[in-house]
Order: C-alpha cells, then structure tokens, then sequence
C-alpha cells in the first residue's frame, strides 16, 4: 500500500463530498418548512424582529448564495453554528460521536460474533434442521424493520421483564467522569464496575436491533462463501493429507471463506450509520444518529449538512478500509 | 497374493442424485503390489478418480460406499474409525490432484501447506518447541530439492499463485510425498500441464518411486503415459473394470473390444495419413443400466450373448478381461 494510492484515496473522495453536498443543500432547502417559524413556534414577535432573526441565521440571502458560502466555510472546516444549540456544528457533533461509536461497535461486535459461527454451522450441516432455521432467521432478520423489532425487545425485556432498561446511555443516579466519551471505557477507568454493568445493560437492547440486519446478511454470505470453499479441490486435498477436521475447516476452509463476509461486514457497517438514526431515536439513546432526526425536524440546516457530509466520509473511509482488509485476507491481491 | 499392497475387492460407489441413483463405481477390484506403478486408465466419468477416492475414503455426499473391501497394508481401511483413517491418509497413502492450482490453498504459503503434512504424521520429530520447527522446516527444504525446486528456503514462504503451473504440480508431490507414504495415488497428474512439463514431472514421479520404494497407482486417460511408465494397466469402462495386465501385453494384443478401440483412436506417427479410427457412440448413461455388457451399444461384435452380465474372467496367465469373446478364443 503505497502513499500514491492513499493519495488517489483522498482525492476520489472530493467529487463524492461536493455531489453529496449539492444534494443534501437542495434537498434541504425544497423541504418545506422554515427554520425561523419553527424556532419562534407560538412566540409572537414582529416581522422586524422575524427579518432579524433570519438575516443573524444568514437564510435572507438567495439560496445559491447560500451554498458557496457553506462550501467556501467547509473547506476550511468551518460548518457554521447549529441554529438550535447556537454552538458550532462541529462541537456539538464530536459531543455525541462516542455514543455513536460505542453503540455501532457493539453492534459490529455482536453482529461478527453470531454470525460467523452460525454460518459455518449451517453450511458444515448443510439442510438441516438446523440449516433451515438460520436460513428462516436470516431471511427475518433482514425483513425485520428496525423500529418495530426493537419496541417488541422492549416491551418483552424492558417492560414485562423489567430486567433491561428501557432507554438511555446510563442510569440518572449513575455518576461517571467522562474522558473518553465511552461509558464501557469510562466507567472502567473510574473503576466503577456497578455504573460498567449498567451501561452494558443500557446497550444490550439497542446493539443487538442495530445489529440483526448485519447479522443476517454476515450470516448468509458466511454460509454461502463457506460451501462454495467446502466444495473446491484444496479442501479435498487437505482432507487427503490427513489433517484433523478443525485444521481442514478452519485453517484450510474458514480463512479463504471469511474474505467475502469481512469485506461485506466493512461496508455493511456503513450502513449501521442509517440503523442508528432509528435505533437510537427508539431507544432514547444520546447519540448522533437522533441528533440528526431531530435536526431534520428542527430544519436545523448546518448541522444535518455537517451530519451528512461526515456519514459520506465515514462510508468511503469503511470502503477503503474493506479494500485493506481484502488484501491482507487474500494473498493473490495487491492493491 | 503376498506381494499386494492395495486389494480391493467387489467395490460398489453409489451417488445419490435427482435424476436417480448412479452407481459410478461397480464391483471394481483393484491390486496395487509393492513397488509397482499401476496405470488406471480411462474415460472421464468411467469411476477411475470415484474408485480412488474410495479408497481414500474421501467420497463426498451425496455419493457413499455401499459395498466392498479395501485391504491395505494388511489393514482393513473400510472397518476403520475416520480418526484411524486420517492417520492412513497423508502417512501411508497419499494423493496428488488433477490441477494444482485448485488443490493448493490459495491463502496459506507453500511453507504451511507442507509443514502441516509433516505436523499431521510425523512421529519422528522432536515433541517441541524450536528443534521442532527446525526439522519441520529442514524436511520441508529437503522435499521442494527432492521434486527440483530451487532455492527452496525463500520458496517456501510464497503462495501458491507465485509459482508456475508445472512448480505447482512439484510442489504437490512434494507435499503428498512429505511422510514417504508406502502409495500415491497420482490422479491426472499432467492433465493441467504443457507437454514438455507433462514428461518432467512423470519422470519425478518414477524417479521418486525407484527411490523411496513406493507404489503408484497413476490414473490417466493417456495410454502413451501408461505405455511409458506403468508395470500394470487397468482399463475402465462406465464403473467397471473391463481389462487388466501388464501393461506390455495389454497394449501390445488388448482382449477388451474397448481397449482395442482406445489403442485405434490414438494418432500414430507410424499411422501418419491415415484415419485414426474413433470409438463409435458415447459412454452410456449410469442411470439404470440394464443388466448387460456395459459396452454392448459400441462394440463392433456385439451379440445377443452380450445382453446378460458378463464377469471377468482369466485371459492369459496375468491378464483378465470383462468379454465373452474370451472364452470363445480359448474353446
């Protein structure tokens, strides 16, 4: 890997951001709805005071004007403010990243941990029971929309169980000195095991909705790449030099198999980016999937520009990502 | 027979498939004795690979042994746990595939690919530790040279695909060679291989055998490549064994109908101008053959005494043959 490609890397990315800009830009500005009526809501002011508002927030200009003056801040990293929080965009993002981050890697996590075993399995006892159930379950999983599989989580676990909370990062009573901005982090360095446990159960719920699509699609293309390796020369070979049955499966199989299910999970966790919107909007969860809900309705344009632009960044950089994760799996390729 | 290394007797491999039961392997009995390379010969889908992999017991769903004996060594392979039979395999008897670059794994280096042969059923390195990897790796360097690799010591840490496609074929041997097994089994070993590669890498082998004392079992559809290299000769037909000998006097006066059309249908330079001469027809169908010669549809002597099952029978002092004809010589 070599500096020239990261290079091209980059400058591939700059027609994406100015495409995903414009879109964003007009799409923003043809929904209707106008920032300044939703902010005075049932205020009465004078339309001087209104003109004034509108020209601090800078939205009396033309709308093509607008936009090169969002374009002309954003490449040099200036978002402008939030109009709800009257902070720059970019604080107010980075606030609510680690929720994000923290939510999405469980999610990864629990996603990768049941679905390449699962996978293995259905493809080792091919039309099984067993095979049949991860199959049904998979296709659920994939169908299953995020919204309505997490409220059924919750009214089981949280409401008839009561033994998972029901929304939220933590407990209110829990008391835990942000550094990393990670509660599994933080509140290990605190040493506080009571608030670690609670913040792990706070994730439970709100992990696994985000993960199961994941999970399915992981799962299916595991089983799928699995009996493809099963059925080629090199696994009879190894087979004929007598090798035990776990060295065939999983140094010989499994390591050829995994090369499709890491690069789809790379690029599948992109797509956690959309999950979260909703989970974290079912699940009361603090992070920047819901701040961006709430932007949308709020019209708060600076910040859903900002919020998207990082999402566009975020997938290309889990592409490429996929692609360095490809060659290191498969020797045959050099990128 | 004292001197057998290999006798199967009677061996029935079925598959199951949708359009109906095909039995790829019937009644074959085979004899590989010590030393000798025997030449299996005939046309794709006759069972001549199905029947080896029996032995191996490496038959996949949906196909199964359904009847027979596999003698090796004194050892009966088929009464074996799959523990017991992995310890055969890759020790006493090993493999090499038709294409090389599908029988090696394309995301282990060469290296791995023959230290864990080695790992598998080698008894005689140290338990642990360093001395361990050492020898591993000094067998290893030893077999690349054995099979004519150079510098074998950077080889060893590069992946299949940076090797040639005759390298590759080597490298095969020498992983199937690795624990000096008593057979190999040789499944089309130049198939996949330019013809100056094809001569190279037959040489290996018959070098190798007359060195380590191996048998071979070497399946072809090449009878040049039998003539040239095997002491004995099998010929197979739609899952049966129809003629065997040594390889001299099945060549030089084949009692088979099928053999004889083999050995017509190869261009000779002798020949050189005139027709070569086909066989008629095609191989039939292995679902629901009747009872019957199986080459009966394509046999230019064909008749109604053809139409019942025909058995081997005994066709010189060494030589047997699946013809009626036979016995018609001798009366």
């Amino acid at each position: 890997m070599s500096l020239n490609k990261l290079l091209e890397r980059i400058a591939q990315l700059l027609p994406v951001l100015l495409g995903v800009s414009v879109i964003v830009f007009v799409m923003m500005a043809l929904t209707p709805g106008d920032p300044v009526q939703i902010m005075i809501g049932d205020q009465s002011i004078t339309p001087e005071q209104e003109a004034e508002l509108r020209r601090g927030l800078g939205l009396d200009r033309p709308m093509i004007e607008r936009f090169f003056i969002f374009l002309g801040d954003a490449v040099q990293f200036d978002f402008g403010e939030s109009f709800y929080h009257r902070r720059p965009v970019g604080d107010v993002i980075a606030e609510r990243l680690p929720a994000t981050i923290e939510l999405s890697l469980v999610a990864l996590i629990v996603a990768l941990v049941t679905a390449i075993p699962l996978g293995v399995l259905a493809a080792i006892r091919k039309n099984s029971i067993f095979d049949r159930i991860a199959t049904v379950g998979s296709l659920l999983g994939v169908s299953l929309p995020g919204f309505w599989f997490g409220i059924l989580l919750l009214m089981l676990f949280a409401v008839h169980l009561h033994i998972l909370p029901v929304s939220g990062r933590i407990g209110f009573d829990a008391e835990v000195r942000m550094v990393t901005g990670f509660l599994l982090i933080d509140t290990l360095l605190a040493g506080n095991l009571r608030a670690f446990g609670d913040a792990l159960a706070h994730l439970i719920l709100p992990a696994i909705t985000l993960g199961l699509p994941m999970t399915a699609i992981l799962m299916r293309v595991t089983r799928t790449s699995m009996l493809e390796v099963l059925r080629q020369d090199y696994v009879t070979f190894a087979d004929a030099k007598g090798l035990s049955r776990r060295r065939v499966l999983f140094r010989h199989a499994l390591k050829n198999a995994l090369i499709p299910t890491v690069s789809v999970a790379a690029i599948e966790t992109g797509s956690l980016l959309g999950g979260n919107m909703i989970v974290e909007t079912v699940f009361g969860w603090p992070g920047l999937g819901r701040l961006v809900v709430e932007s949308i309705f709020l019209r708060n344009y600076p910040l859903v520009q900002a919020a998207v632009l990082f999402y566009a960044v975020t997938y290309v950089l889990l592409n490429f990502i996929a692609d360095l994760l490809y060659t290191v799996l498969n020797p045959r390729v050099k990128l | 027979m004292k001197d057998a290394l290999l006798e199967v007797r009677g061996l029935r491999t079925v598959f199951e498939t949708r359009a109906g039961r095909v039995c790829a392997v019937d009644g074959v009995d085979v004899q590989v004795r010590r030393g000798e390379c025997l030449g299996v010969v005939g046309e794709s889908g006759s069972g001549k690979s199905v029947t080896f992999s029996s032995v191996m017991g490496l038959v996949k769903s949906p196909g199964h042994i359904e009847s027979g004996t596999v003698v090796f060594d004194g050892r009966d392979l088929r009464g074996m746990t799959p523990r017991e039979m992995r310890a055969v395999r890759g020790r006493d008897i090993a493999m090499t595939m038709q294409d090389a670059l599908t029988a090696l794994n394309p995301a282990l280096t060469v290296g791995e690919q023959i230290a864990e042969v080695l790992e598998a059923h080698d008894e005689t390195l140290p338990t642990r530790g360093a001395a361990r990897r050492a020898a591993i790796r000094k067998t290893s360097v030893e077999m690349l040279g054995l099979v004519g690799i150079p510098s074998a010591e950077t080889r060893l840490k590069q992946y299949p695909h940076e090797f040639s496609g005759g390298m590759r074929q080597r490298i095969m041997i020498a992983i199937a060679l690795a624990c000096r097994p008593k057979l190999l089994i040789a499944d089309e070993p130049t198939t996949a291989l330019d013809v100056t590669i094809q001569a190279q890498v037959l040489e290996l082998i018959s070098d190798i055998r007359a060195r380590l004392g191996m048998s071979v079992a070497l399946i072809t559809h090449d009878l040049g490549v039998v003539a040239e290299h095997c002491d004995r000769v099998m010929v197979m037909y739609a899952g049966q064994v129809v003629e065997e000998g040594p390889t001299a006097e099945v060549i030089g006066a084949p009692k088979h109908p099928y053999t004889q059309g083999l050995l017509a249908s190869i261009p000779r330079p002798g020949l050189r101008g005139q027709p070569i001469h086909p066989i008629e027809g095609q191989v039939p169908d292995l679902i629901g053959l009747p009872p019957q010669c199986r080459f009966y549809s394509r046999c230019a002597f064909r008749r109604d005494a053809c139409l019942k099952p025909v058995e081997m029978c005994q066709a010189g002092p060494q030589r047997r043959a699946r013809c009626i004809l036979i016995g018609e010589d001798e009366a």
